[in-house]
């Protein structure tokens, strides 16, 4: 019985067997670039240099799996390109996540495609922070307390005993995609139009961006953050790069087009610390939403920490993991901290840990670790036991649970 | 994103429910729960939802102590605790996200709150679209997945098209998010799903009488200061709001760019 993990996000998959070091990480995306043509997957990194202009399609819907007609293709694609060649599902373990609360109706959908007709042996679905715990040490894994910030959304779970605590979790609407559409408006107004151009963005995003130590401070004076883009010219580079010293005696030529980025840098990623960033730029009712009070992310977190039994409050705040992709902005972990003591009572620690793998694919690992505890066996749904008591059962025992 | 439901319960008032308990259900005598037992459930119902409604109409629910329970509760100590028991939400329950308090919670939003939320979604919405250009959108080919698997394992082709009719289903579907939404809220409240977007919303407080103004000042001094940047230049502005649209700008040049620009 080999053990496959699939962390199915709504950036990119992170597949791979348990006895592979590192996940492969496909786009969970099928992309038609300018010419016409469809890619799955990473296929367009690869057989395509013309990244303007890309059509992404992607079968989740607000971190919900709605599309299996997109994302069938996504999976074969990504089985093709497991490091261990491909995979036969009639000997294989599936270890599968979902987004938290997702539609009942969809994870019956996910249920459906994985027994019928992938025809997996075992399988065992979940949230992906409830994965992280176990891939820390010993004494931390009993209370953690996971901050997932992906491409969809954030997402603030307390795990107690390996167990999710359903009623604690929150709901951060700032996640990659969020900031990229924030970084898009700015940028077609004060620069060019580049409504057309996700990669771009994206990349500008992960070149440029940053969370602010201080943030008005940093906004007093934004003109030593501020740093040129390169644009690409699909001579020279593809996607863009960032201007510094070294590379401007490198050029023959000084026409290139560039964007001069300054507050934009800090100013996007600090919408996770005031949400009213995101309304800031829309002229529809701006004044109404002024009006009303936003939570930002600490006060989510503190809320969520009071949810919880109040012996394992502290324990909580002392063992924090932040994971997903978006947390890979620089000084997100430190500003984080900072924010959470202040906010927290005094005498409690607030840590949080450092992992030492892409917090992207940290849900993987944990899987991983999941799996060679040899605890699986006790949660997994085997294909006989699916056909024997359907799909509703199935969601039953995975789907979320009653309060 | 999806716009707020209309509450269930709001929108067919007449056949919700309601019966309502004089005792703690954990420590009843055993006498009465024979005769909780052998009394058929709907038929009490019958008889105390008649009076039941007006009351708990007013969404109060806890108060119920007052009137209608006079002749049938003086068998009980009067000192406990009354619960009102709405069917629906018993129902409910099953799926809430929440506790209780979360699970009311959409039926008890002021026109206001539900009005903010539709904003913060639809400008949620408009910032997640990925693909904003002309062509913003493609059909993928009918047969795009078996044709990749065509070229690769040969006879594999047939058995990939769909196994079984649910799964068939399901690969032909092509349906978005919200009908899915749609067709599930007939089954379960999916309020409390929705919920969850709203959730870094502070709920506005009701405009009641006796909210003073020293208390409005309390809880105006507890939320937090707002960054007001100036919507052409992103700086800190202190200088004012446009008066059609209300974004703020940093300096009287910027106030003529919004007004050029920007202001609708």
């Amino acid at each position: 019985m080999k053990h496959l993990i699939l962390d199915n996000g709504s950036y990119s998959v992170k597949a791979g067997f348990v006895s592979e070091k590192a996940p492969t990480v496909v786009h969970n995306t099928i992309v038609r670039s300018k010419d016409g043509l469809i890619h799955t997957g990473n296929e367009y990194i690869s057989q395509t240099s013309q990244y303007s202009g890309m059509v992404f399609k992607r079968p989740n819907e607000q971190g919900n799996l709605v599309s299996w007609e997109i994302e069938r293709p996504i999976w074969d694609t990504t089985f093709e390109e497991l490091q261990s060649g491909g995979i036969d599902p009639s000997s294989t373990h599936l270890t599968l996540t979902e987004t938290p609360f997702q539609l009942p109706q969809l994870s019956i959908n996910t249920d459906q495609i994985v027994f019928e007709e992938y025809g997996f042996q075992d399988y065992y679905r979940c949230i992906p922070a409830s994965l992280v715990p176990w891939q820390l040490n010993h004494q931390q894994k009993d209370f953690s307390f996971i901050i997932d910030s992906g491409f969809n959304c954030t997402w603030i779970v307390p795990v107690i005993y390996q167990s999710v605590y359903w009623k604690g979790i929150k709901k951060f609407p700032v996640g990659g995609k969020l900031l990229n559409g924030l970084l898009r408006e700015i940028t077609s107004f004060r620069h060019y139009d580049v409504s057309d151009e996700s990669i771009l963005i994206n990349t500008i995003k992960e070149a440029t961006c940053f969370v602010a130590e201080d943030y008005s401070k940093t906004l007093n004076d934004k003109q030593k953050f501020m740093c040129e883009f390169v644009l690409p010219d699909f001579k020279t580079t593809a996607t863009g790069y960032i201007r510094t010293p070294k590379s401007i005696t490198r050029e023959a030529d000084e026409d290139l087009q560039t964007l001069k980025l300054t507050d934009e840098r800090f100013t996007i990623p600090e919408a996770f610390y005031h949400p009213e960033i995101i309304f800031n730029s829309s002229s529809s009712n701006s004044a109404k939403i002024h009006n009303s009070t936003l939570k930002n992310l600490v006060d989510l977190i503190v809320e969520s920490i009071m949810t919880c039994p109040e012996v394992a409050r502290p324990l909580l705040s002392a063992n924090i993991s932040v994971v997903g992709g978006t947390s890979k902005l620089p000084n997100f972990n430190e500003r984080l901290g900072h924010e959470l003591t202040r906010e927290l009572p005094s005498h409690w620690v607030v840590k949080i840990n450092t992992s030492e793998h892409d917090p992207a694919e940290t849900s993987w690992y944990g899987g991983k670790r999941l799996v060679e505890s040899g605890m699986l066996d006790e949660v997994s749904i085997s294909k006989k036991e699916y056909f024997e008591h359907g799909s509703n059962w199935c969601q039953r025992q995975f789907g979320f649970k009653n309060i | 994103m999806l716009v707020e439901e209309v509450p269930k319960t709001s929108a067919q008032k007449g056949s919700t429910v309601y019966f309502t308990s004089s005792v703690n259900l954990t420590a009843r005598p055993p006498s009465y729960q024979d005769r909780l037992g052998s009394s058929n459930l709907g038929s009490s119902i019958s008889n105390e939802s008649s009076g039941n409604n007006n009351e708990n109409g007013n969404g109060a629910g806890g108060d119920g102590s007052s009137s209608n329970n006079g002749s049938s509760s003086n068998r009980f100590a009067k000192s406990r605790p009354k619960i009102n028991y709405n069917l629906n939400h018993l129902m409910n329950a099953q799926t809430s996200v929440n506790d209780a308090s979360n699970a009311t919670k959409g039926q008890l939003k002021s026109a206001q709150q539900i009005q903010i939320e539709r904003l913060i979604s639809r400008r949620i919405g408009e910032l997640n679209k990925e693909n904003n250009g002309s062509m913003s959108n493609f059909e993928i080919p009918k047969n795009f997945a078996d044709s990749r698997n065509g070229t690769l394992g040969g006879d594999k082709k047939k058995a990939r098209l769909g196994n079984t009719p649910s799964t068939k289903k399901i690969l032909a579907a092509r349906r978005n998010l919200a009908s899915y939404f749609e067709e599930e809220r007939n089954v379960l409240n999916i309020n409390t799903i929705l919920s969850l977007n709203y959730q870094f919303v502070d709920e506005l407080e009701p405009m009641s009488v006796e909210s003073s103004a020293k208390r409005q000042r309390l809880s105006r001094s507890l939320v937090k200061p707002k960054v007001k940047l100036c919507c052409i230049c992103g700086g800190n502005s202190g200088y004012a709001r446009c008066e059609a649209c209300g974004l703020f700008s940093c300096s009287v040049r910027c106030n003529k760019l919004h007004l050029e620009s920007r202001c609708v």
